[in-house]
């Protein structure tokens, strides 16, 4: 998932920031597993939940997009890292 | 086996091809005359294949599209040359790791302004933590990581790059970028006498194959390929129909190998 680029992969490319609309397109595998487990647990459907890319880092030799969720129900706003 | 001539985007599609034609007991890809870029031969028949990839597209205030693949090298190799002239001054203990959102507008000003920050944090001592600042009114941020005992990492200043120019609407991405793509290959083929097919790797990754079948349908665009294939990172094979199909050409199922 996302772009590693370069001869000693550390630089990503990022999706861009802001929301993503579940119910206009269906996720690439990788992320869609992602959003299943928080949707799974949090009791909602993808169909209600909106994502944005708010940042990314590196941390201890792994890169992370830290992702803020947005839905109808009462999820309401988390930050959590998806590891890319 | 394609030939070592080939680009490894045209490796990868052709070696994921001939697995989802059936292996290399029933078919054969070989490098094409460019265009197309590769031949198939399925069956004893001999079908030319071109190939392209499926790229989130940059969208410039004018409505052009661009490629967010080029914007990105751009500040790679910025990073890579940062990288090659401060690294060797960044202490054994630590990276840095330096974010910030392409595109710059004035690159060389921004490179020489950062790259004169980035050695004022380091004559301050090791630097440590977060430091955050507005070069050329791009936010940059520069984080201090702990370098791990042991690690055989050469590159000291790495990136994590951003896009400010880029679209969150997943399928209208994928509208556009396919609609561009199909374009393209299609004046890029035109003097092509041969029955062709195309083949789309898709590098953007949050589109899936439902996505892009979707897209395909939505799009008007006129071509001649008589089959359009869409391989995914994994070398998953998927077929798109788009309207503009002829329907004697519509494409079929594999037969089973």
């Amino acid at each position: 998932m996302g772009r590693l680029v370069g001869e000693d992969p550390l630089t990503i490319g990022l999706p861009c920031k802001g929301w993503y609309d579940l119910s206009r397109a269906r996720l690439g595998p990788s992320v869609a597993r992602v959003m299943q487990e928080i949707t799974d647990t949090s009791g909602q459907s993808l169909e209600g939940v909106e994502w944005e890319v708010v940042d990314g880092n590196h941390h201890d030799g792994r890169f992370e997009a830290l992702i803020r969720i947005r839905s109808k129900e009462p999820i309401d706003c988390v930050h959590l890292a998806l590891l890319l | 086996m394609v030939g070592p001539t080939q680009r490894p985007e045209e490796r990868f599609a052709g070696d994921a091809l001939v697995e989802y034609f059936g292996g290399r007991e029933r078919c054969s890809v070989a490098a094409g005359r460019d265009p197309p870029d590769l031949e198939l031969t399925l069956c004893g028949e001999v079908v030319g294949i071109e190939v392209s990839q499926l790229v989130q597209p940059t969208i410039a205030p004018d409505g052009s599209l661009g490629s967010r693949i080029g914007q990105d090298d751009a500040g790679l190799r910025l990073l890579d040359r940062l990288d090659e002239a401060l690294g060797p001054s960044v202490p054994e203990s630590i990276e840095l790791g330096v974010t910030f959102e392409l595109p710059i507008a004035k690159p060389k000003r921004f490179e020489s302004e950062l790259a004169a920050w980035l050695m004022e944090l380091l004559a301050a001592g090791p630097p440590a933590g977060e430091a955050k600042r507005a070069v050329l009114g791009t936010a940059v941020r520069v984080c201090a990581h702990t370098r791990r005992p042991g690690c055989r990492r050469k590159k000291r200043i790495w990136g994590v790059l951003g896009s400010g120019n880029t679209s969150a609407d997943i399928a209208l991405n994928a509208q556009l970028v396919l609609e561009q793509r199909i374009s393209a290959k299609q004046r890029a083929c035109a003097a092509v006498p041969d029955s062709l097919w195309l083949a789309l790797l898709n590098d953007y990754w949050l589109a899936d194959a439902e996505t892009y079948a979707l897209a395909a349908r939505q799009i008007d665009v006129e071509h001649r390929f008589a089959r359009i294939l869409l391989i995914d990172g994994q070398g998953r094979v998927s077929e798109l129909e788009t309207c503009s199909t002829p329907a004697s050409q519509a494409p079929s199922k594999p037969a089973p190998p």
